[in-house]
């Protein structure tokens, strides 16, 4: 099964249907696509306009592969999941976000491992054939979890403003709880 | 007697995925996490977790209604130190909560790989610790760049 996101604020019919021509083109039906607030989603799919954070959840786990926009919540999403991502960039000239900072996660980004990215629609349909034959992607490439050296700074920032004496309260006002 | 409060805020979606990344950490002391959906309540069982209404600066009426929730969630936990990945309401968290006197930290999210964004580089103003996830991007007199959530 291949999970197909445009993430939870605006619809993005560029990756949907650039998906949709490679599925038709490769014999898939088995394709999930998240389409956004839209009526526009691809006919013979099976297809939802939102998906609440458990429901996000579940459809990456059922996937073998995800294809979303260049999203950080997806690309995080996909990596953790130890599932390989193909990903195609959000234009602001197009009116498909405010800014084309997406086009810089792909710049960042694509070739990591298990990360297919473009900004280019016509690659998506090669893009989702090599993350098909790339090896399984197996464990998690990311973690659920941050480590290093941003925890380390905000665990001494911590400590510093919120460490022993504030241990035993300080005499801000209790909540009413 | 209270232990002191650390408030983490994030908007939903990939500004959340990002805090939540550093659960770990913030789990660790006395935390309330704070984002603009409910489901995401899963990502951090058992916290004290609280929504606010989504809101960009593009819809003034959302926003107004998005710092309002914040201002009261702000005067009910008296965190002593503000966390957020952005956007809208963590910005607007992290300037109220400076004005309280709590300690703010702004970490401008890894989907900004260029520039700063908008509200990342007016929280230079309010951050005592102010963060970007790029190198490229740190500046003598800020953002310091020390590492990433990834």
């Amino acid at each position: 099964m291949i999970f197909v996101t445009v993430g939870s604020q605006l619809p993005f019919p560029r990756l949907v249907r650039a998906v949709e021509a490679w599925a038709k083109g490769a014999g898939r039906d088995d394709v999930f696509f998240q389409v956004g607030d839209t009526d526009d989603a691809p006919i013979g799919f099976r297809s939802a306009r939102g998906l609440g954070p458990a429901e996000f959840e579940a459809e990456i786990a059922r996937a073998s592969m995800v294809v979303g926009h260049a999203g950080t919540g997806t690309l995080m999403a996909a990596l953790s999941a130890g599932k390989p991502v193909v990903m195609l960039a959000r234009r602001a000239a197009l009116s498909e976000t405010r800014n084309d900072h997406q086009v810089t996660t792909v710049d960042r980004f694509g070739g990591r491992p298990a990360v297919f990215a473009t900004v280019d629609e016509s690659e998506v349909g090669e893009l989702i054939e090599a993350a098909l034959r790339a090896e399984p992607h197996g464990g998690s490439a990311v973690g659920n979890h941050a480590t290093g050296p941003l925890v380390d700074r905000l665990r001494s920032f911590l400590n510093e403003h919120m460490g022993a004496d504030g241990a035993r309260g300080s005499g801000r006002a209790a909540r009413g709880s | 007697m209270k232990r002191p409060r650390l408030l983490a805020i994030a908007s939903g979606g990939g500004h959340w995925k990002e805090l939540v990344r550093l659960a770990p950490l913030f789990d660790e002391y006395e935390t309330t996490y704070v984002t603009t959906e409910p489901g995401f309540q899963r990502d951090v069982p058992g916290a004290r977790f609280k929504t606010v209404t989504e809101a960009s600066r593009w819809d003034k009426l959302l926003l107004l209604k998005s710092a309002l929730e914040v201002t009261w969630i702000l005067l009910r936990e008296r965190p002593r130190v503000v966390i957020t990945t952005g956007a809208a309401p963590g910005w607007f968290a992290l300037y109220l909560a400076k004005k309280m006197g709590a300690k703010t930290v702004w970490i401008d999210s890894f989907a900004n790989g260029d520039k700063l964004s908008l509200s990342g580089e007016k929280a230079g103003k309010y951050a005592d610790l102010w963060l970007t996830q790029w190198p490229e991007l740190a500046r003598p007199d800020g953002p310091e760049y020390a590492g990433s959530v990834l």
